[in-house]
């Protein structure tokens, strides 16, 4: 199992996103912005990061590549989290170094099963 | 009793009423500010076993029996978190919050508020329908697409998108006739989300009186790929008298991509067309993505309006080598001429696009 930083400003989703991760054995930090999730990833050097794309101050897409530019945290898992589903919308967050991607809405199953494919795939 | 008394009576009188005005206000305030703070303590409860039924797999009965059987207060304030979810969520956990608003006779209820007499009890009625997805209230919702309202219109007509009844699509194309009683966007997202059931009612509009209804369902039958109805497009693009729907059907003739559209297409580049349609037939072209148009558009590359000799070049450099020869030809031995111009700033933006910060200058320049 694995320990999580979810960067969410929407209180339902990221109550909802700790509740899943939670229940299938995960180990969850959660932040409400850009700049927490910056420092909380290199404080506490977590083994995948959830990234919400609209977030005050700093967007998920900012933190994604800082988070690749910082040699510490370059090879971090990262999944962005979005409601803008166009297929630029996606390269974006792709080009900038997100690992996954996932649309909100979303399924919450859907989601734990998109984080644990993504821990396997880099841990391997 | 003289006059000075008689003021002095009124002065006290109007001082005491203000005084129990200013009570009556703080009063109402911190009642509300209790409630308010108790009930962000009853949701705060309730919010693991909401979070439980909404992220459990599987295993909801309890948390549904449980929730569905709250008291009114407790449920009042655990809906608006709940409400909030349903727009957030898909799959199961959407099915789940869908299934507690149905035992807590949400649906019913917000049924019965669609005919009150409060705008946004109205409009309120129409969003939770529309997020559940409540099929049996399509009709009535098509009946608020002209409420009193605008306000209430542009709730309806997105919740009947999100019904998803293909019935609805006849209703939502008849709002925007005789000046719109509902927002055109809103209208032509919601025929989007009806799907192919709407189709029919899609290509009947194309004849309707009203140019806003052409026009819309001309835009939604292009913008759903519905290729079986593009001998429909191209049969009312001939008799269309609309420049702006005509725009929007050969628009939809360039999305939808059939060989027929192809032919109807090029036709209407030509001359005797108005000079908004033949700028969107040209960039049409390119959208459909034919090596079959390349010499058509190497002709318009010299026509005399700027738009359309632009949108043939622009669509020449979407069409692959046969495109890109006739756009180099036409730089190396029309040079001097706004075909060549035209031909030169297309293959400069594809150097661009490629990551080629620099082309020559034309020979002319």
């Amino acid at each position: 199992m694995a320990i999580v930083l979810v960067a969410e400003d929407d209180a339902d989703i990221r109550d909802l996103i700790i509740f899943k991760l939670e229940q299938t054995g995960h180990t969850v930090n959660a932040v409400g912005d850009g700049v927490s999730a910056l420092r909380a990833a290199r404080e506490q050097t977590p083994d995948i990061v959830l990234l919400d794309v609209m977030m005050p101050g700093m967007s998920g897409i900012d933190v994604c590549r800082e988070l690749r530019r910082i040699p510490e945290t370059a090879g971090l898992p990262i999944i962005l989290l979005t409601a803008r589903a166009q297929e630029s919308d996606v390269a974006t967050g792709l080009t900038a170094g997100a690992d996954d991607y996932i649309v909100k809405p979303f399924s919450p199953k859907v989601l734990a099963d998109r984080v644990h494919s993504v821990l396997t795939r880099t841990r391997a | 009793m003289n006059t000075t008394q008689l003021l002095s009576l009124l002065l006290a009188a109007l001082a005491g009423a203000t005084t129990m005005l200013g009570l009556v206000i703080v009063a109402g305030r911190a009642l509300h500010r209790r409630r308010v703070r108790r009930d962000a303590r009853l949701a705060a409860d309730f919010r693991p076993l909401l979070l439980e039924l909404i992220g459990g797999d599987d295993d909801i009965d309890e948390p549904l029996r449980r929730l569905a059987a709250l008291d009114r207060r407790r449920w009042r304030a655990v809906e608006p978190s709940a409400i909030s979810l349903l727009t957030k969520v898909s799959g199961h956990a959407r099915t789940a919050l869908v299934k507690l608003f149905e035992q807590r006779g949400l649906a019913r209820t917000a049924l019965r508020d669609l005919t009150g007499s409060g705008a946004v009890r109205r409009a309120t009625a129409a969003h939770v329908l529309g997020l559940m997805g409540h099929a049996e209230a399509a009709p009535a919702l098509a009946g608020l697409l002209s409420d009193r309202s605008p306000e209430v219109r542009a709730v309806a007509a997105r919740a009947l998108g999100q019904v998803g009844a293909p019935e609805a699509a006849g209703p939502l194309l008849a709002s925007l006739a005789g000046g719109g009683r509902a927002p055109f966007y809103l209208v032509t997202q919601s025929l989007i989300r009806l799907g192919p059931g709407a189709r029919p009612a899609l290509v009947e509009a194309l004849s309707h009186e009203d140019a806003v209804v052409r026009a819309a369902a001309a835009e939604v039958l292009g913008l759903t790929g519905a290729v079986e109805t593009a001998p429909a497009l191209i049969g009312m693009l001939v008799g269309e008298t609309s420049t702006e729907v005509q725009t929007r059907m050969v628009r939809s003739l360039g999305r939808l991509g059939t060989p027929m559209c192809l032919q109807a297409l090029i036709h209407a580049t030509g001359p005797g067309h108005p000079h908004a349609v033949r700028v969107e037939a040209a960039a049409a072209l390119g959208v459909l993505g034919s090596p079959r148009a390349v010499p058509a558009l190497g002709e318009l590359l010299g026509d005399s309006r700027y738009h359309v000799a632009h949108n043939a070049a622009r669509s020449l450099a979407r069409l692959g080598d046969p495109a890109m020869i006739v756009l180099a030809e036409t730089v190396a031995e029309r040079s001097g001429t706004s075909a060549a111009e035209h031909a030169w700033e297309a293959l400069a933006i594809l150097d661009l696009q490629a990551g080629h910060l620099q082309r020559p200058p034309t020979p002319a320049s």
